[in-house]
């Protein structure tokens, strides 16, 4: 009879501090500030990879809902898109990947095939995304792969907007 | 006064090793060749990291469809139309000393599977890339070679 009511206290005590430790959650969705991702030309036929610094957005967006920075748990993807301003762009496919100095590459989203005369493309999104929030936390790097079906000699730069969803503690 | 100078000396020493070695890094960036010549790999820098994209492929098509090979075999089923041409197969790799590269990964499309990776440069056209998982002695070792460009 004592077993049994050890172990009642035991799993009662457990479910409080399940219920404690995981506190409530908000969600808030956030667009940052479109990212210009360039690299110098010429390009070759083939894989091309152009780059852009993630900015400070979150940490603002932080800042301005009095949210600290411990508080943020997790960031998901919602929304890719990626526009350019040249129509003459013959591109098969192009990949985003996010690495940081202290994690590990990471694809993002994708496109294969790119439709053709539109300027202004929807990736699909990546189902596993881990740990987003160092990346865009800690000086990340965006790189946008794509596979040119020719050369191109003029540079390029791709403008990248990006839908996030942030799990945050109260 | 003399402490000064001497913190003064450590650092400059420091920014001229770590410069030393980020450049003596970069020796591996170019193109490469696998043992089994089915693929070139380009091996580039990103940040402070190497990296390693599939940049031509012996059999680019995929014999049952007849268009080009993708990641089929992706564990993220939402990723397997990712092409293989472009894919990077080596990633997250730090320089540390003595013609090794560390810390890095290496993905078999052909099973899907990603492999703890050591590179080791046996001269200058040379790499022995060591994949293993878990215990590096229990790792398999392919030699591959560095192809010349023909710059125009």
């Amino acid at each position: 009879m004592k077993l049994l009511n050890l172990s009642r206290i035991i799993l009662l005590l457990t479910v409080a501090f399940l219920i404690a430790s995981c506190g409530k959650k908000n969600k808030e969705k956030l667009i940052l500030e479109p990212i210009t991702l360039s690299a110098e030309g010429p390009y070759f036929e083939g894989p091309n990879s152009f780059q852009g610094k993630i900015g400070l957005d979150v940490t603002k967006f932080l800042q301005e809902k009095g949210y600290k920075q411990d508080q943020l748990k997790d960031i998901k993807i919602l929304g890719a898109s990626v526009s350019f301003d040249s129509l003459a762009l013959n591109i098969q496919d192009l990949t985003l990947q996010v690495v940081s100095e202290k994690e590990s590459m990471q694809k993002l989203a994708f496109i294969n095939p790119l439709p053709s005369g539109n300027q202004n493309i929807q990736l699909s999104i990546a189902k596993e995304q881990k740990d987003l929030v160092s990346y865009f936390l800690g000086g990340g790097i965006l790189v946008l792969d794509g596979n040119f079906l020719k050369e191109i000699e003029e540079n390029l730069s791709f403008t990248l907007n990006l839908e996030l969803e942030l799990t945050l503690k109260e | 006064m003399k402490t000064i100078k001497k913190v003064f000396a450590t650092t400059l020493l420091f920014f001229f090793l770590t410069s030393f070695s980020s450049d003596e890094g970069d020796r591996i960036i170019g193109l490469w060749e696998p043992s089994n010549g089915k693929a070139r790999i380009k091996i580039e820098k990103i940040g402070p990291k190497y990296y390693g994209k599939i940049v031509w492929l012996k059999e680019p098509l995929d014999p049952t469809t007849n268009a080009p090979k993708l990641d089929k075999n992706n564990p993220d089923e939402s990723m397997r139309d990712i092409p293989l041409k472009g894919y990077r197969m080596l990633k997250d790799f730090i320089y540390i000393e003595k013609d090794e590269w560390k810390e890095g990964t290496i993905y078999d499309p052909e099973s899907g599977s990603i492999y703890s990776c050591v590179i080791n440069m046996k001269d200058e056209n040379t790499l022995d890339i060591r994949g293993y998982i878990g215990v590096k002695a229990l790792g398999r070792t392919d030699v591959w070679k560095r192809l010349m460009v023909n710059k125009k």
